[in-house]
């Protein structure tokens, strides 16, 4: 069956500065992708190009297997929520849901204000608007606001009308951009559930623009990370954060970030830090890598093992659930971050002096160039814990 | 109680200070104010109820019969009624003209600047000038208006020399001196237009430019289009270059205006008096107009 939304090798350049390089996404029917990455990475500008508000300098844009590349947006049938809500500040809230189903089922002549309740088939058609608009009010809790204009509710009652006005005509895609960017944190947390159970209420595949990458990773199916105008990875949330296929990917998701260390696989296929032996089953030359560590991967200890780097400790950070370690490589200098539970870091409180270390498998390993490079023993190992 | 009393007493000296150094600060505002301003509009508006004469010793209050005789004078009704004219020919026209060059100049990136600059060039020319240019240009045997008219085959039209056809002349200048500054207010009022609110009508299926206007461009132009209809109101009310320059409010009175008339029976004929109660008609109906901006409409165009 063909993807129910997508893009296929979509460049985009404003002038001299290229935002978007040969970009391809597909998503299958249903589907909830959220496109995240820093911003001006492009990825406003992908989700404006699915929607044609944005014309792409190449590349294709299919919805349920129609080349909409030419079509217009208002001829697409998607909708979209934007960061600044865009609702018509002069219309009350039903006004505003019903705008978008005015638009599609009434003809120029019976949107005239007092005209399109002259014939029967307009007051028919204008009865069914008002149903649905009512419908969909009942299903965001928004009864009660429909009379109100948008200068006369809160942040998160306009959020909703707004996807009041996207779900209300069903389209064939959801596009939302920011959605829930202006919104306080509590109210933040608790619109993520309300839009994916509206997503899966409506089961339309969905498109959902964050710079946020906890937003991307509790809400989508799958993720894909922009970054400098490429998805550098597209994959469950999973995998995003346990498997990046770049370092780049690695380092911007996950909070606090991956610990990076220098590192260099030598003839033979050894992997070294300062001249430590890690782990072996690496091919090619000799040559320089970066070797990434999740906080959480980082195993101290207040001796010294074969092959752990040594480490002064900082400071201790309590923050309740989990203290967080900063350390510092005692041959490089770099900064690391470690995180711990309470109980156990409580023996490290005085120290000066720690020794970390990490499982084979938890050592993710990049060449200078940010691609992800796999050791033969690492792959099996992680291929065993993945079973596991 | 001793020290509350003591506490209340040094507290009001210590306001009468402050109140004393308020005063002082105020005192040279408050003294020009009442000098320049409201002395002169309560003595304006004293005289309106005589029927006093520069350089005539001595005067009778009439009272509100001085307002009666003004209402019951041809001429003060044919300058109300003429300026009323004026008014319902140049702001109509300056403001739906300015708003059309508006959003055709707003269309296109290109030349955006030197179209607005070429349209506002009225505002800062000077009036009296440029009323000779006009004279050129309206003349009924060489102007170029006519020449254009009888190019075409249509009959020349006295511009400025019939009655019939004067107000419309004026008017015609009127709306070119208005245009401009009214084109780059609605520039601006454009400008502010949250882009996202196009996408968002472009989504839900608004498809042509028509549609396009009166969802979002009308409505969100709300407050600039009431700013820019009462400013162009007050300015075409207080029309008066144009007429002391170009035709003296003839012929045969055709074309006086208020503040003409004002004018010519105040430093003219000298009638203060007359002149008064003239000008305090003449400032109530800028009241009017601008509480109508105040009070009623304000309301409607903003949304919030």
């Amino acid at each position: 069956m063909a993807p129910a939304l997508a893009l296929k090798h979509v460049s985009k350049a404003f002038g001299p500065q290229s935002v978007l390089r040969d970009v391809s996404i597909e998503a299958e029917a249903g589907e909830f992708i959220a496109l995240v990455g820093p911003s001006g990475c492009g990825k406003s500008t992908l989700l404006r190009i699915a929607a044609g508000l944005e014309r792409a300098d190449m590349g294709q844009v299919s919805l349920a297997g129609t080349d909409v590349t030419e079509t217009r947006a208002a001829d697409r049938d998607m909708a979209m929520v934007f960061q600044s809500y865009a609702l018509y500040p002069h219309l009350t809230a039903r006004q505003n849901i019903a705008l978008p189903l005015a638009m599609r089922r009434l003809s120029a002549l019976e949107r005239l204000p007092l005209m399109g309740r002259l014939t029967p088939a307009a007051r028919a058609k204008y009865a069914s608007i008002m149903a649905d608009v009512e419908r969909t009010a009942d299903a965001l809790r928004i009864t009660e606001l429909l009379d109100r204009k948008p200068g006369e509710m809160s942040g998160g009652q306009r959020q909703r009308v707004a996807l009041g006005r996207a779900i209300v005509r069903r389209p064939k895609a959801f596009l939302m951009d920011e959605p829930l960017s202006n919104l306080d944190a509590a109210l933040r947390v608790h619109m993520r559930a309300e839009i994916v159970s509206l997503h899966r209420a409506a089961g339309v595949v969905t498109f959902y623009v964050t710079h946020d990458q906890e937003e991307a990773l509790g809400m989508a199916d799958r993720v894909a990370v922009m970054i400098g105008g490429r998805i550098l990875q597209i994959a469950s949330p999973e995998v995003i954060y346990k498997d990046p296929e770049h370092i780049d990917v690695a380092s911007f998701i996950g909070s606090p970030k991956i610990n990076l260390l220098s590192g260099k696989i030598v003839q033979g296929g050894s992997l070294f830090h300062a001249g430590r032996n890690l782990f072996s089953g690496f091919g090619g030359p000799e040559r320089e890598v970066s070797i990434g560590i999740r906080p959480e991967h980082l195993f101290l200890s207040s001796e010294a093992h074969e092959g752990s780097i040594p480490l002064f400790l900082e400071r201790l950070e309590f923050l309740g659930f989990e203290v967080i370690a900063h350390l510092k490589d005692q041959i490089d200098g770099r900064a690391l971050i470690a995180r711990l539970e309470p109980d156990y870091a409580s023996d490290f409180s005085g120290a000066n002096e720690l020794f970390a270390s990490a499982a084979d498998h938890q050592m993710m390993v990049f060449e200078t160039d940010g691609s992800r490079v796999r050791a033969m023993v690492s792959d099996a190992h992680e291929a065993a814990s993945y079973a596991a | 109680m001793q020290p509350e009393a003591t506490k209340t007493r040094r507290l009001s000296r210590f306001d009468y200070r402050e109140v004393r150094a308020a005063l002082l600060l105020c005192a040279p505002t408050a003294v020009l104010m009442l000098a320049l301003l409201v002395l002169p509009t309560l003595a304006v508006f004293a005289l309106s109820f005589t029927d006093a004469e520069l350089g005539v010793p001595g005067f009778q209050f009439l009272g509100f019969g001085a307002y009666a005789d003004l209402f019951a004078d041809k001429g003060f009704i044919r300058a109300f009624r003429n300026t009323t004219v004026y008014v319902a020919l140049v702001a109509p026209a300056s403001v739906i003209i300015g708003l059309v060059l508006a959003l055709l100049i707003e269309s296109e990136v290109r030349g955006r600047a030197f179209f607005r600059s070429v349209y506002f060039l009225p505002v800062v020319s000077l009036t009296v000038a440029m009323a000779s240019v006009w004279q050129y240009l309206m003349h009924p045997s060489f102007g170029p208006m006519n020449l254009v008219l009888q190019r075409f085959g249509l009959p020349s039209i006295n511009w400025l020399g019939s009655s019939d056809n004067v107000l419309i002349a004026l008017a015609l200048i009127g709306i070119w001196q208005a245009l401009g500054f009214n084109l780059v207010l609605f520039l601006a009022g454009l400008t502010s237009i949250n882009r996202d609110l196009y996408a968002a009508a472009e989504m839900d299926g608004v498809r042509s430019a028509w549609s396009r206007f009166w969802t979002v461009t009308w409505p969100m132009l709300g407050p600039t289009t009431l700013f820019v209809v009462t400013i162009t109101m007050i300015n075409a009310v207080k029309v008066f270059e144009t007429v002391a320059t170009l035709t003296q409010g003839g012929p045969s009175k055709a074309s006086e205006v208020l503040l003409y008339t004002i004018y010519k029976e105040g430093f003219v004929y000298l009638h203060i008096g007359v002149a008064s109660a003239m000008a305090v008609v003449f400032v109530a109906v800028l009241l009017v107009l601008l509480l109508i901006q105040t009070k009623v409409l304000e309301k409607q165009v903003h949304y919030t």
